[in-house]
This record gives C-alpha cells, sequence and structure tokens, in this order.
C-alpha cells in the first residue's frame, strides 16, 4: 500500500484559499506607507504556509512564486523596503496568479505561464533594486519535491553568542501528521536554518518493525533553538501543521550555549563515529553502540501504545458538508417522526395520556432547539461573501477614475452556507452598478456639494427569520424618468401608464433594461439587474429598490436563513395537501363569478383583480386529482407572483402555516417542472412543495400548446 | 530494494540494496521487504548508495528495522550512508538509534 498525498490536495487548496483571501484584505487595510507589524507578519505567514504546503504536495511553480514573493516581503518586514502603490499593486496581484496558480492544480486547467513568470521577474526586479547594485540572489525554495531531502544549506545556521536565547520545543507529532503531508524533517529543516539547533529523539512509543504502521508518526521530540528573537519566526515553522501535532514553545531561557548535539556530516557517506546524544531523562529511548546496552524492548514493551498527543488548544474543526447536511436531513427526520407522535396524541385518552403530552411538548421543544443548534452548524458570517469587495471597490474605483470609499457592518450577520455561495454574484452586480452608475465622478459630486469621494455601504442584519442584505450608495440616485421612458420606448409599459415609484425602479429588474447611455465593460449592457433577482427569487428571497434623486439608492434583498427549512402554507386540494411557499404569497381570496373572464373558447380564465387580469390555475386539473369543488366561487384563489407574473392557484381549502423540512424530490426520485420538492406532514402523509416559478411557466406552456393545437386545428379545418 | 545473497556461506551477509527513494509513498512496501530480510536471520548490509529521497516516515522506519536489529542480535551495517540520509538522521535526532554494531561485521570483506 501507498499513500496517496492527492487525498490531502483538497483541505491544501482550501486552506490557501482562505489564507490568500486573508492576504488580500491585510494588504487592503495597509495605509500607504505604514505597514503595522502585525499586518506584514500576517501576509508572510501566508505565503510561508503556502509555499511549505505547495512543496510537500510537488507544486512546485506555486513553491517557486510564493518563494520570490515570501523575499519581497521579508524586506518589508525587515524594513529595507516600504509598500508603495507600486509594491501594493504588485502584492495584490500576486494574490490573484497564486490564486490562479492553486485553481490550476486544483482543476488541471491550463495557467498562463509568462503571466506568472512575467510578475514574477516584476517581484524579483524590486528585490534587486533594493538590494542595490549586486542584487541579493533568490535561493530556490528548499524543498520542491515531495519526500526530497535537500543537503544542508551552503549557509551554516547563524551561531549562537554566549548567552544566547534559546527556545525549548516539544514537538508532538499526531496520529495523521505524515499521512496529511506534514513532513517533521522538512521544519526542522527549516528550524536548523533560524539558529543552533539541539534535537532529542522520544522513541519509546516506536513499535516493532512488525506492528509499525509505517504511515504514522510513533516519534516526539524535544528541540532547543538558540538563534531567533522573536518567537513569530518559530510561529512560521510551524504555521503549517494545524492541529495535527502538538507543539509548545516555551519561553527563551539564557544559558551558556549547548553543543550541537551531532556533529554536522558535511555530506559525508561514512557512517559516523557514535555520537552521544544529550538525553532527556524522561525520554525513554535505547541507547546507543552496544547491542547489549539496547533497551528496547522494555521501553517499548512499557510504553505500549505510541504516546496519545495532547489535547490540541485549537477550538474548531473541519468538517465536511456532507456530514453537516446528513446530519441536519436525520434531524428533519425526527422533527416528523415527532410531529406524527403529536398528531396521533390528539386523540388519545387514557390515565397516562398526560404524562404522555407533557413528554412529548418537552420533545418538541427540545427538536426545535436541537434543530436551530444543527442549522446553525452550516451557518457561516456574511464577511465571507463581503470580503471581496474592498478589493473589488479598489480596482473598479480606480478604473473608473471615481474615489469610492466602502462601509461595511454587520459582516458577522450568519446565514446559510448554501445561501452565502450565492449571494455572491448578486452583490457583485450590485455593487459595480453603483460604482458604475450610482457614483458619480469627483467633478459631478462636487458641482453639487458632495464630498468627492462616494459611499457604497454594505449592510447585513437579521430581521424576523431572514436575513437583510443592503446595498446603499450616496449617488446620483435611479433616473425615474428616464427609466420611464425607456420603459415606454421598449414597450414594456403603455405611453400614458402611470406607475408608483416603486414600480418604476423594478422595472430595472426586467430582463435587457439598461439607461445607461454608455455600455462599459463593467456594467450598463441590461444582463445583471435581471439575472440579479432571478438568483435572489430562486433562494426564496426577494429584492427591493429604493431611490432617492441626487441622495442615492438602496437595494435591499431580503433572504431565508436557510434553504433546509420553507416557511409553507398549506393547501388542500381534495383529499391532497400542497405547499405553497409564504414568499410567493400575494393574498388569497374568495371570488366572485363576475370577476372571471373567459377567454380562448373557454379554455383559459382570468381573474380581473384591481385592473390586473391574473390567469387561474385550477390545481386539481394539473394534478389530475378529485377536487371538492370545480365552482371557482366555492373555492379560494390563491394569488403567487414571480418574476413579477402573478397567477391565482385555485384551492379547496387553506390549512395552516408551518415551516416544513424541505425533502428533495430530484435526489430521491427525479425533477418535476413545478413541484420544488416534498415534506412530511404530521400524519405522516407527504406534501408536495409547490414551486411557483415553474408553475406559472408550465402554466404557460400548456397555455402555449393549447393554442398551437387550436390554430392547427383552424388550419386543418380550413 | 533488492537483495543479493553473498553465496559463499548460509551465515555470509546479505546485501540489502534500498533505491533512490525512501519517503512516506514507497514505506509500505519497504517495510514488508525489511520484515523478510529480518526474518532470514542472516548479518546484513544496508546499502543506501542509491539513495536521494528520504523523509521521517522513511527514517522512522529504518530506525524501527535498526532498533529490531539489535533487539535480534542480528548484524547490520550500513554502507555507505549517503548525504539525504545522514541529514535525515542528524535533523531528527535519530543517530543513536540508527547505530550499526560495525564490530561484528566486517564491511568490506563482506562488499
Amino acid at each position: 500500500m501507498t499513500i496517496d498525498l492527492a487525498q490531502f490536495h483538497e483541505m491544501f487548496f482550501q486552506e490557501s484559499a482562505e489564507a490568500l483571501d486573508t492576504m488580500e484584505q491585510t494588504l487592503l487595510q495597509i495605509t500607504e506607507g505604514t505597514v503595522e507589524k502585525e499586518q506584514i507578519d500576517t501576509i508572510f505567514r501566508v505565503a510561508h504556509s503556502i509555499k511549505g504546503g505547495s512543496a510537500t504536495f510537488g507544486f512546485t511553480g506555486i513553491a517557486s512564486f510564493t518563494h520570490t514573493i515570501e523575499t519581497l516581503l521579508d524586506l518589508v518586514r525587515t524594513g529595507r523596503i516600504g509598500i508603495t502603490p507600486n509594491e501594493m499593486d504588485l502584492l495584490l496581484r500576486s494574490v490573484d496568479v497564486m490564486r490562479e496558480m492553486l485553481s490550476a492544480e486544483q482543476y488541471k486547467r491550463p495557467l498562463d505561464e509568462q503571466a506568472v513568470a512575467d510578475l514574477q521577474d516584476s517581484v524579483k526586479a524590486v528585490i534587486a533594486r533594493s538590494s542595490g547594485a549586486a542584487p541579493t540572489p533568490v535561493p530556490a525554495p528548499a524543498a520542491v519535491e515531495p519526500g526530497s531531502s535537500v543537503p544542508v544549506p551552503a549557509a551554516p545556521a547563524p551561531a549562537a553568542a554566549p548567552g544566547a536565547e534559546r527556545w525549548r520545543i516539544g514537538f508532538r507529532p499526531g496520529e495523521n501528521l505524515l499521512a496529511r503531508g506534514n513532513d517533521p524533517l522538512r521544519i526542522f529543516r527549516e528550524l536548523s536554518r533560524l539558529g543552533e539547533m539541539s534535537v532529542r529523539v522520544d522513541a519509546a512509543g516506536l513499535p516493532p518493525l512488525a506492528q509499525l504502521d509505517p504511515h504514522r508518526c510513533y516519534l516526539n521530540w524535544n528541540l532547543e533553538l538558540a538563534g531567533p528573537r522573536e518567537r513569530e519566526a518559530l510561529d512560521q515553522v510551524f504555521d503549517w501543521i494545524g492541529d495535527d501535532a502538538d507543539i509548545r514553545i516555551d519561553a527563551p531561557v539564557i544559558d551558556a550555549p549547548v553543543t550541537p548535539a551531532a556533529p554536522r556530516a558535511e555530506g559525508s557517506a561514512v557512517a559516523p563515529k557514535p555520537a552521544p546524544e544529550p538525553m532527556p531523562a524522561a525520554a525513554a529511548q535505547p541507547a546507543p553502540v552496544a547491542p547489549a546496552a539496547v533497551k528496547a524492548p522494555e521501553t517499548r514493551a512499557a510504553g505500549g501504545e505510541a504516546p496519545k498527543a495532547a489535547p490540541s488548544e485549537s477550538t474548531s474543526i473541519r468538517v465536511s458538508i456532507e456530514k453537516i447536511d446528513e446530519l441536519i436531513n436525520t434531524v428533519g427526520e425526527l422533527v416528523i417522526t415527532q410531529s406524527m407522535l403529536s398528531q396521533l396524541m390528539v386523540n388519545m385518552d387514557g390515565p397516562q395520556s398526560e404524562e404522555l403530552r407533557n413528554g412529548l411538548g418537552h420533545l418538541e421543544r427540545q427538536m426545535r432547539a436541537l434543530q436551530e443548534s444543527v442549522m446553525r452548524v452550516r451557518m457561516l458570517p456574511i464577511s465571507f461573501v463581503f470580503n471581496r469587495f474592498p478589493r473589488m471597490v479598489r480596482d473598479l474605483s480606480q478604473k473608473l477614475g471615481k474615489k469610492v470609499e466602502l462601509r461595511m457592518t454587520g459582516e458577522q450577520t450568519e446565514l446559510d452556507k448554501t445561501v452565502l455561495e450565492k449571494i455572491g454574484d448578486p452583490l457583485v452586480h450590485l455593487v459595480r452598478n453603483s460604482i458604475d452608475h450610482g457614483i458619480e465622478t469627483v467633478e459631478g459630486r462636487r458641482v453639487v456639494g458632495k464630498p468627492e469621494a462616494g459611499t457604497i455601504h454594505l449592510n447585513a442584519y437579521h430581521k424576523g427569520g431572514n436575513i437583510i442584505v443592503e446595498v446603499i450608495d450616496d449617488g446620483a440616485g435611479l433616473n425615474r424618468e428616464r427609466i420611464l421612458a425607456k420603459a415606454r420606448e421598449r414597450g414594456l409599459i403603455g405611453p400614458d401608464e402611470e406607475l408608483s415609484d416603486d414600480r418604476i425602479y423594478n422595472l430595472i429588474f426586467q430582463p435587457g433594461f439598461s439607461t445607461a447611455e454608455q455600455v462599459t465593460d463593467v456594467s450598463g449592457r441590461g444582463v445583471g439587474m435581471d439575472v440579479v433577482r432571478r438568483n435572489i427569487m430562486e433562494l426564496g428571497g426577494n429584492v427591493q429598490i429604493f431611490s432617492n434623486a441626487d441622495h442615492g439608492s438602496t437595494v435591499r434583498i431580503r433572504l431565508p436563513l436557510t434553504l433546509a427549512i420553507l416557511d409553507g402554507q398549506l393547501v388542500r386540494v381534495g383529499r391532497e395537501v400542497y405547499v405553497i411557499p409564504l414568499v410567493s404569497i400575494v393574498e388569497t381570496i374568495q371570488i366572485r363569478r363576475e370577476q372571471i373572464n373567459s377567454v380562448a373558447g373557454g379554455r383559459a380564465e382570468l381573474l380581473r383583480l384591481r385592473e390586473e387580469c391574473i390567469p387561474i390555475l385550477r390545481l386539481y386539473q394539473l394534478f389530475e386529482v378529485e377536487a371538492d369543488t370545480t365552482e371557482l366561487d366555492d373555492g379560494l384563489l390563491t394569488i403567487v407572483e414571480s418574476d413579477g407574473q402573478r397567477m391565482g392557484i385555485f384551492v379547496d381549502e387553506l390549512q395552516a402555516q408551518q415551516q416544513v423540512v424541505i425533502k428533495s424530490l430530484e435526489t430521491n426520485f427525479r425533477q418535476l417542472t413545478g413541484i420544488s420538492g416534498a415534506t412530511m406532514l404530521g400524519d405522516g402523509r407527504v406534501a408536495l412543495i409547490l414551486d411557483v416559478p415553474g408553475l406559472i411557466s408550465l402554466f404557460e406552456s400548456r397555455e402555449k400548446q393549447a393554442r398551437d393545437d387550436r390554430q392547427a386545428a383552424v388550419r386543418h379545418a380550413a | 530494494m533488492t537483495t543479493e545473497d553473498t553465496p559463499a556461506a548460509a551465515n555470509a551477509p546479505r546485501r540489502v540494496v534500498l533505491g533512490t527513494s525512501c519517503t512516506i509513498e514507497d514505506v509500505a512496501q519497504l517495510r514488508t521487504d525489511l520484515i523478510g530480510h529480518l526474518e532470514a536471520n542472516r548479518p546484513m548490509i544496508i546499502d543506501a548508495t542509491r539513495l536521494e529521497r528520504i523523509d521521517t516516515a522513511g527514517a522512522q522506519l529504518l530506525a524501527a528495522f535498526a532498533i529490531d536489529c539489535l533487539e535480534r542480535g542480528t548484524a547490520f551495517a550500513w554502507k555507505p550512508r549517503p548525504a539525504a540520509l545522514e541529514e535525515a538522521i542528524r535533523l531528527l535526532g535519530l543517530g543513536a538509534l540508527m547505530q550499526s554494531p560495525g564490530a561484528v561485521l566486517d564491511i568490506e570483506g563482506a562488499a
């Protein structure tokens, strides 16, 4: 059996992506000319970690590139150069390139090698300039091949001066350290470059060869290192280890210099003379040299299994989303079972029924708490999405020659990971639109007496079981008259039709609608806002827009906290119960016969409601079930809306409104237009969840088919 | 890894030749091979001439092998210990564990 390091690539890519986000955010926080030590250390750590990881996994290109970046950062860290706009630009571009390189490795995509080489050369040029006439060579990264062993560096480690500080490091590998691509040898090699190092190994846990799992690390180490003044230098070496080892770094002690344990081999191929290493009293290790002196059997037997790694101080773990979804699914099943039990109890009498009812009441409360807790596991702060905007706003405003300040509030507001992933692109569209069309140029703002720099405010907060995300700008606002004129020109509204401001502003969500006089590569092609709304509607949310001429606009997005649970209205048709998402329902009304117009020879029905004609969908016809009534004035009409289109769904009865746990039909059966999923009701019955946009498009395609059939019949008769 | 028996005598040293790589990707097979050699209960010469790459997993395996040899009283010697191996031994502090009882084996004679 060989170990496949590829299984750990995913974690490396994920952690590197997060680290690059951190690097980018920290870079953007740097004010020109002044770099906080903490900031440069953070950035340096990212480059160093990615270099180490990529070298371990054999991504030589990334290791080489990050090594160059690390060299540049080291010059900043040591105060030899500052971060001017040029260096800032180089570093931000380097972040992009590292993302590209990682992505190319991850998805086996082609990489623009020339772009990488050009940028690397630019960085090297800065490094060379800062080093004067004789450029400091940038040596190749220490390890560029997995498992490779590079000889001791030519440059000897700085010798410890008498009285130098000596750090004591305890290194206890966890079981998976080696298997995850972390190699203590590589780490110790890096440490040895920081200063004079002595190594003491504890092999008490090393089992006989026959019992040894060769992919597991059984050895522990105690190191002493003289040299580095800063703890950060040590932390950076161990940075990539994460939770895979227990690392204890004790404050340095100042004492007489200690002779290194083993002599430097200097590349000798001859077995060295037995070199007595300083052995700690506690380290039960076989004594060297003579077989008679070997105490390994006793120590190993006494030691039994390898020593367990000390508890990690980390407070979080990385869990796959599949495991969490499985947990959520199981809890969903439990909720349904509990609901069924409660339903059974309704008509139950008997001496113990009261106790049982109380018990079920407790169970219900606990289930709700459990469900909320489990749902919270999938929740992530919206900062994961917001974090991309400082860079975007900086780049775009520079490109457009505008001054824009970004303000973000509520970044810690949490929402479901899936919602979070899908909200990113719509928000990007909105922010780009705000910068391009909303915020005026510096001159334009000056003319109307505004500060030169416009503001874009991203705000997030919870409200009534939903999350609200707002994109607010203090730009020119929407031009009401221009939108109206464009809508009339495109025939979206009648020439004399008057609309409320709300309706007018909503016209910008129409496909292809743009009032921009100039189409730029930033925005203005009219593709975007309709996609924004569609994406948000698909998430079960909605979007509103408010605007005030010369004062700016606010786009307000309301999103559900999760996609696993839905606020639904239960409706009954005959013996069947269906769930309509509450977010889609406008109102439910009783109608009178005279409000109905039949068109197309009685095949289609329209409800006249407040100057609107709304098509009616008889659910019993669509799903071919037996209804209580087929008379429209005997039942109820639930008016639903999607993408600006309304439709009346004819049902027998409205039942409760309740949160339902969504079960995917697609996973368990197949996708059906008009149905987004199913749920289990308290009495054990399955109810289909209606997909309103799908129903509307299904209704329209059926109407079109009927129309075509009629026309064909007419042609045939003629 | 290959093995070359010296045909002269049943108890003649067995030459165990390590490959170019002794890393976590190789250790499973190497462990199986080394166990086989141990069970032969003959003196061994570990020829690491070709060894270029070694990591902690590889060094740990060789250390466990060396200890097993010592415990069984199986004589063995390194011939030679290339730079990569020396560096691993030094940095991981395995010098004492990897000592070969050279006195019991005439390396040159076996080679």
